[in-house]
């Protein structure tokens, strides 16, 4: 019985620590403006697609066990810190991406009559794994070494582009009514 | 990116004859940003503009210099050291003096083309930043083994 106190205490105690870690609110510098409908044309342009190759080399292995032979202590250090870094701008920029896009969906479903109750709560379950990944990410990667990380920046990475899909799509939306120029 | 014709001669004719010439990517791209003036941001080659046209020459710099930008953020870091190596070796002037003032100062920041995703130019810059203290390191390790 007390097991199962304990249980239950500590699956209440994780649930309100994500419910905080996901409210709180962020930085300045971590908050990022982005243009909404300036991502999504660089989504049709093909320019975020491009970006894919990001993660691959920022977690690289080939670059590691490259450094790794160079046997010299201070390189892979150097290496450890630059690479925690562009992680850093990565996740930051991603997150923004995904903020931007819930809350230039959470306007547009405002206004919209065809509302699919299904893919919204699909949607919305995307958007709280994404920003609570990507909070995961941040603190691990201040810790550990980045290269531990590949598999899960790659997952990471895969489902922010299939979150941009996912929105362009339900740009088919028929809005009533739209505010121009949104930023988050 | 698609290409207007004259744009498109233009950047066929400035590879043939002009990147041809120059020994690797790194050499390529600097070479490149040499050709953008640095208060304005424009592309300038005197000598191809006399023949498509300063627009169509403006375009065809600034898409070659960003196809350059690219293909080296996607290079590995061991490929970025070779072409390192390369432009030291191309530079005429001494290795050590060469990577110390680049350690320094940096002056490869300024290659970059202006209109890059900025993440993507951290990735190529931090990677240089590597790619200068590898070749420092192997310098290094070669003077005390003799």
């Amino acid at each position: 019985m007390s097991g199962l106190v304990w249980l239950f205490a500590t699956v209440f105690l994780v649930f309100v620590m994500l419910l905080y870690f996901l409210r709180e609110k962020d930085s300045p510098e971590f908050m990022q403006s982005y243009d909404v409908p300036q991502v999504l044309e660089s989504y049709k342009s093909g320019e975020i697609r491009d970006l894919r190759f990001l993660p691959y080399s920022i977690f690289s292995e080939r670059d590691w066990n490259f450094v790794q032979n160079e046997q010299s202590p201070f390189l892979h250090r150097l290496f450890l810190e630059e690479r925690r870094a562009v992680a850093i701008h990565w996740l930051k920029e991603r997150a923004a991406w995904v903020r931007a896009i819930r809350a230039n969906h959470l306007q547009r479903s405002r206004y919209s009559k065809n509302l699919n109750v299904f893919a919204e709560a699909r949607l919305l379950f995307l958007f709280f794994y994404l920003l609570g990944l990507c909070r995961c990410l941040l603190l691990i990667v201040q810790i550990a070494n980045a290269n531990t990380l590949r598999s899960i920046a790659l997952h990471f990475e895969a489902m922010t582009q299939k979150l941009v899909q996912i929105h362009l799509g339900f740009s088919n939306y028929a809005p009533t009514e739209e505010k121009a120029g949104f930023r988050s | 990116m698609t290409m207007s014709a004259e744009v498109q001669k233009a950047h066929d004719d400035l590879w043939r004859r002009t990147l041809a010439r120059v020994p690797g990517d790194l050499n390529r791209m600097i070479y490149l940003a040499s050709m953008r003036d640095y208060n304005s941001g424009r592309y300038h080659h005197a000598g191809m503009e006399a023949h498509f046209g300063y627009d169509a020459v403006r375009q065809a710099l600034e898409n070659a210099h960003e196809e350059l930008f690219w293909k080296l953020t996607r290079s590995s870091l061991e490929e970025l050291v070779a072409e390192l190596s390369l432009y030291v070796d191309r530079s005429g002037e001494s290795p050590e003096e060469l990577l110390r003032t680049w350690q320094m100062i940096q002056p490869y920041r300024v290659a970059i083309p202006m209109n890059v995703n900025a993440l993507a130019a951290h990735l190529l810059l931090s990677n240089l930043r590597l790619a200068l203290e590898v070749l420092r390191n192997r310098r290094r390790e070669s003077r005390q083994s003799r």
